[in-house]
C-alpha cells in the first residue's frame, strides 16, 4: 500500500510540505480528509464533532510537520494516528470535572464514546461492529473500512502489532457469531 | 475450515460498509482551508501563524504585482464570504462568533419594516435559544456564555415586543404568538439546564463560609473571587468519620463530604444512585447490591441500615431500618436528608448468620434552600413488592399521580389521576398479550421496575417478551414522571429476532404500542380536531397525520381533558387507529432490518387551556426521558459542588494544604434569565 500511485503523490506532497510548502500541505490534507471524516464520524458519530476535530487533525498535521520522521508507514497513516489521537483528546475533554456530588458515577470515556455511537442510531453490519468491545471494534474499522495495514493500524492506535492481529481475531469471530446468532 | 470461509466473506461485508460523506458546508470549508492553510488553522481554532507563500517564478514585475494584487483581492473576498459562511455555526466564545453577531447586526439594521424587523429579533432570540442548547449538549457551556446569551436573548425579545408594540400590522397576533412560544420554550430549556448534570455550569462561590469539620477539630474561611478557599488539614486524624465542608452562601446551607477514609470492607456493597448531596427533605430511593468478598451473592438475607449521626430518616424512621435482599443480594431503601450538620454516613450489618458490621456504604451531604419546606412538585415514590419483585409503583408529582402494577395483561400504566380531582386517565396498555393469545403464544411480564426516584424525577421499566421460533419479540416501556409536569413520558423500544418477522406478517398488532383506552363518555379530537369513533366493535378508523408530531385529546366534561401525543415517532407511520374504546399508533407495514423500533409518547391529565403548552412542552422534548434520568445525577441543583484539590485519591496521609473551590449551581447562574 505505501508503494501505490496515491502514496507516492501523496509524498511528494509530504516532502515539499516538509519544506515548508504550506499550499503542498494543503493539497495533501485535501486529498486524505475525506478518509480521515469517515474514520472520525464513525468515533463520534455527529457530523459537527467529526468537522472540528478534522480541522483540528489538519491543525495538527501542519504543526507537525517538520517534525515528521518517515518510519515507512504510508503518508495517510501518519494522518489517522493524529486523528486517533484528537478523539482520544475530544473525549477526554467530555468527562466531567470531579465533583463530589457525582463523584462515583463520573463515565468512562470509552462509555461516553458508545454513547456518542448509539445516538447515530447505526444499523446493519456497522451497527454491530459498534456493539463490540471498543478495541476490537476500532481495529476492524481501521483494518477493513479505512483499509490500514496491520502494522499501520498498530502504529495508529499505539499497540503491539500482535494485539492488533489479536484483537481483528476476536473482533470478527465475535461479529460472525452477533450475526448469527440473528438468523 | 468452514468458519474460516465465514471470516472472509465477513471481512468482505466489512469492506463495503458504506463511507461517511462529508456535509456540502464542510467540503467547502476544508476546498477554501487547503488553498489558504491560515484559514484552516482559524476553522481549527488554532491561531494563525505567517502565510509561507512561495516565490513565483516566470512572471514579470509588472504582471506579478497585478497578479498579487488580483488574487489578494479574490484571496479577501474568498475569506470574507467564507468566513461569514463558517460564521453562521459559530458559537459563544468561538473565533467566529463575533462575526456573526455583526452579520446579525448588519441584518436587523438593513429592515426596516416593523414587522419583518419584529420576526428578525425573534429569529435572533431563538437563534441564542439555540446556541445555549448546543453549548450544553457539547458540555462546554460557562458562566460567562450564559449570562452572555441571556443578556442578548434579553434584549432582542424585548426589541421585538418594543417594534410589535410602536407599530401594529396584520402579522402581530402571530408575532406575539411567537413570542409567548419562545419564552415557554426558554423556560423549559433553563429548566432543563438546571436539571442536567452539575458539571455544567457552574459559578465560582464568592464570599461563601466554609467550615471544614473532621478528626475532632475545624476551621472556618470565606472563599475569595475564584470560589477557593485553603486548609491546612491532617487527614491521618480525621478518623473513620473523614472530612467535611459545611458551605453557606445566598441564604443556603450545605453539608458536603470532602474526604472519606476507606472502611476495609468485608462486603462489596455497590449503590444507585453512589454518594451525593441530598436536598433536605426530599427523598431518595438508594438501591444496594450486597455481595461477599469471594464474589457470591448475599441473597435473601437480613440486613440492617443505620445513620448514627440521626441526621435522615431511612424509610422514614430516624437511626436505623431493617430489610431484606432479593435473590439478586439488592434491597432498597429511602432516605431522606434531615439536616445538614453533619455528613451521614449509612452503615450496614448483614445477619451472615450473626450480625457483621460490613462498615459505611454510602455518605450522604445535605443541602437546605433558603425555606426548608420540601419543593413544590417533588416526585415521590411508593412502591410494594421488594427489589425485582416489585408488585406496585406510584409516583406522584403533586400535579398527577401515576400507577403500574405488575399484570399479565400487558398494563403499562395502570392509571393517572390528577392530584385533588376525580378526573383519570388510562388505562395505558400494550397489545402483545392479547394478541399472542390469538396465535397460541405466551408472553413473560417484568416489572414494574423502579429505574431510579430522585425528587426531581422518576421513572420505572416494564419488559414484555414473547419467544419467537428462534427469536423473539420484547418491549421495553420505560414510564418517567418530572417534578411540575403534568404528563408522564412513555418510551417504547421493540425487539424483533428471529422469525418473529414471519410471525409479524400474519399478525401485525404484535408490534402495536400504547393502546389507550378511551372512556366511553370522551369525545376524541385530533390535532384539534374532533373525529367520530367507530360505531361497532369490529370497527376502526384510520387517522392520518401529514406533517410533524400527531397528538389527540379526550374530552370527558367541561374541565378534564386527557391528551396523549406520539412524539419522536421515527420508526412508526405518522398514523394512529381508533376503535371503539381505544386509540393507537398504527403498526408499521414492515419490521425494520435490524428489528428495533421505537416510540415516545407523553400521557397527561390537564385543564382544557393547558393543552397548547404541553403540546408545545412535548414536542421540545421536555418530556425526554432521557433527560429525566439525567437529573438522578442531580441532587443538589439549588445548593454547590466542592472541588477538592488535591483530589480524594492523591490526598497524603498526615498534615496537607487542601484547596477547596465552591461552585453554586448553574440553576442559580440562570436565575435572572428564567425570571425574566
Amino acid at each position: 500500500m505505501s508503494g501505490s500511485p496515491e502514496n507516492e503523490q501523496l509524498r511528494e506532497l509530504l516532502a515539499l510540505a516538509t519544506d515548508g510548502d504550506r499550499r503542498a500541505y494543503g493539497k495533501l490534507f485535501n486529498l486524505c480528509y475525506k478518509d480521515i471524516y469517515d474514520y472520525i464520524i464513525r468515533r463520534v458519530g455527529s457530523h459537527s464533532d467529526a468537522e472540528d476535530i478534522t480541522m483540528q487533525v489538519f491543525a495538527q498535521g501542519l504543526k507537525a510537520i517538520t517534525s515528521y520522521e518517515d518510519r515507512g508507514h504510508s503518508v495517510k497513516a501518519w494522518l489517522y494516528r493524529i486523528a486517533h489521537n484528537a478523539v482520544v483528546d475530544h473525549f477526554r475533554g467530555m468527562k466531567p470535572s470531579v465533583d463530589l456530588d457525582g463523584a462515583a458515577e463520573i463515565p468512562d470515556p470509552v462509555d461516553i464514546e458508545r454513547a456518542a455511537i448509539d445516538k447515530e442510531e447505526i444499523r446493519g453490519l456497522y451497527g454491530e461492529i459498534v456493539k463490540l468491545p471498543a478495541a476490537q471494534a476500532e481495529v476492524l474499522v481501521l483494518r477493513f473500512v479505512e483499509d490500514r495495514s496491520v502494522s499501520e493500524t498498530a502504529m495508529i492506535l499505539d499497540k503491539k502489532e500482535v494485539t492488533v492481529r489479536a484483537l481483528q481475531f476476536k473482533g470478527i469471530k465475535n461479529l460472525r457469531q452477533r450475526l448469527e446468532g440473528q438468523q | 475450515m468452514m468458519d474460516e470461509k465465514k471470516d472472509i466473506d465477513l471481512i468482505e461485508r466489512i469492506k463495503s460498509v458504506d463511507r461517511y460523506r462529508p456535509r456540502a458546508m464542510f467540503r467547502i470549508k476544508v476546498a477554501v482551508g487547503s488553498r489558504l492553510p491560515s484559514y484552516g488553522l482559524a476553522l481549527a481554532g488554532r491561531k494563525s501563524p505567517r502565510l509561507g507563500w512561495g516565490p513565483q517564478v516566470g512572471w514579470t514585475w509588472p504582471v506579478r504585482v497585478v497578479a498579487a494584487a488580483a488574487m489578494a483581492l479574490l484571496v479577501g473576498i474568498l475569506i470574507f464570504s467564507g468566513l461569514v459562511a463558517a460564521s453562521s455555526g459559530s458559537l459563544p466564545g468561538q473565533t467566529l462568533y463575533g462575526l456573526k453577531r455583526f452579520r446579525e447586526h448588519v441584518d436587523l439594521a438593513l429592515t426596516s419594516s416593523p414587522a419583518e424587523k419584529a420576526q428578525r429579533y425573534l429569529t435572533l432570540a431563538s437563534a441564542r435559544l439555540a446556541e445555549l442548547d448546543t453549548l450544553s449538549q457539547k458540555g462546554i457551556i460557562d458562566s460567562d456564555s450564559a449570562r452572555s446569551i441571556a443578556s442578548d436573548y434579553a434584549a432582542e425579545t424585548s426589541g421585538a415586543a418594543k417594534v410589535m408594540k410602536q407599530a401594529a400590522s396584520p402579522q402581530s397576533q402571530a408575532l406575539a404568538r411567537q413570542l409567548d412560544a419562545l419564552q415557554t420554550q426558554k423556560d423549559n430549556m433553563v429548566r432543563r439546564l438546571a436539571a442536567a448534570s452539575p458539571a455544567g455550569v457552574l459559578a465560582e462561590a464568592e464570599g461563601a463560609r466554609v467550615e471544614l469539620k473532621g478528626g475532632g477539630g475545624q476551621a472556618s474561611a470565606t472563599t475569595d473571587g475564584d470560589g477557593k478557599v485553603s486548609f491546612t488539614a491532617d487527614v491521618t486524624g480525621a478518623g473513620a468519620g473523614g472530612l467535611e465542608a459545611k458551605v453557606q452562601a445566598d441564604g443556603r446551607t450545605a453539608i458536603v463530604p470532602v474526604y472519606q477514609p476507606s472502611s476495609g470492607a468485608r462486603y462489596t456493597v455497590t449503590a444507585e444512585p453512589g454518594n451525593r448531596v441530598l436536598k433536605v427533605n426530599e427523598p431518595v430511593t438508594f438501591t444496594l447490591k450486597i455481595s461477599r468478598l469471594d464474589g457470591t451473592l448475599f441473597a435473601l438475607g437480613q440486613v440492617r441500615l443505620s445513620d448514627p449521626t440521626m441526621t435522615c430518616t431511612l424509610d422514614g424512621r430516624t437511626g436505623a431500618v431493617a430489610a431484606r435482599t432479593d435473590e439478586t443480594g439488592s434491597c432498597a431503601v429511602t432516605i431522606t436528608k434531615t439536616s445538614v450538620e453533619q455528613v451521614s454516613p449509612i452503615t450496614l450489618q448483614v445477619a451472615d448468620p450473626g450480625w457483621v458490621d460490613a462498615g459505611v456504604v454510602l455518605r450522604l451531604g445535605g443541602v437546605q434552600a433558603p425555606s426548608a419546606a420540601p419543593v413544590a412538585g417533588a416526585v415521590q415514590v411508593t412502591s410494594a413488592g421488594m427489589g425485582a419483585d416489585l408488585q406496585q409503583v406510584v409516583m406522584d408529582n403533586g400535579l398527577v399521580k401515576v400507577t403500574a402494577e405488575r399484570s399479565d395483561d400487558g398494563a403499562i400504566v395502570t392509571a393517572m389521576t390528577r392530584s385533588g380531582s376525580a378526573a383519570q386517565c388510562g388505562p395505558l396498555y400494550d397489545p402483545l398479550p392479547s394478541q399472542a393469545k390469538l396465535i397460541g403464544r405466551s408472553v413473560t411480564t417484568s416489572g414494574p421496575r423502579l429505574l431510579f426516584s430522585n425528587g426531581r424525577a422518576a421513572g420505572y421499566e416494564t419488559v414484555l417478551e414473547m419467544p419467537a421460533g428462534d427469536g423473539s419479540i420484547s418491549k421495553d416501556y420505560k414510564v418517567f414522571l418530572s417534578s411540575g409536569d403534568r404528563f408522564a413520558t412513555v418510551q417504547c423500544r421493540i425487539e424483533a429476532t428471529g422469525s418473529a418477522d414471519a410471525l409479524f406478517a400474519s399478525t401485525p398488532g404484535l408490534v402495536c404500542t400504547s393502546m389507550l383506552r378511551i372512556p366511553a363518555a370522551a369525545s376524541i379530537a385530533v390535532g384539534g380536531h374532533e373525529v367520530a369513533k367507530p360505531q361497532t366493535p369490529e370497527g376502526s378508523t384510520l387517522l392520518s397525520f401529514d406533517i410533524g408530531n400527531p397528538y389527540f385529546t379526550l374530552t370527558q366534561g367541561q374541565d378534564v381533558t386527557v391528551a396523549a401525543f406520539p412524539i419522536d415517532s421515527e420508526t412508526y407511520p405518522q398514523s394512529l387507529t381508533l376503535t371503539t374504546d381505544s386509540i393507537c399508533p398504527t403498526p408499521p407495514a414492515t419490521i425494520p432490518a435490524d428489528g428495533i423500533m421505537s416510540q415516545t409518547m407523553v400521557m397527561g391529565l390537564l385543564d382544557k387551556g393547558s393543552v397548547d403548552a404541553v403540546v408545545s412542552r412535548a414536542r421540545m422534548g421536555i418530556g425526554d426521558p432521557s433527560l429525566a434520568a439525567n437529573t438522578s445525577t442531580d441532587q443538589s441543583g439549588e445548593g454547590f459542588s466542592v472541588v477538592v484539590d488535591p483530589p480524594l485519591e492523591e490526598l497524603a496521609n498526615g498534615k496537607q494544604k487542601i484547596t477547596l473551590t465552591v461552585y453554586k449551581q448553574y440553576q442559580k447562574v440562570l436565575s435572572g434569565f428564567r425570571s425574566q
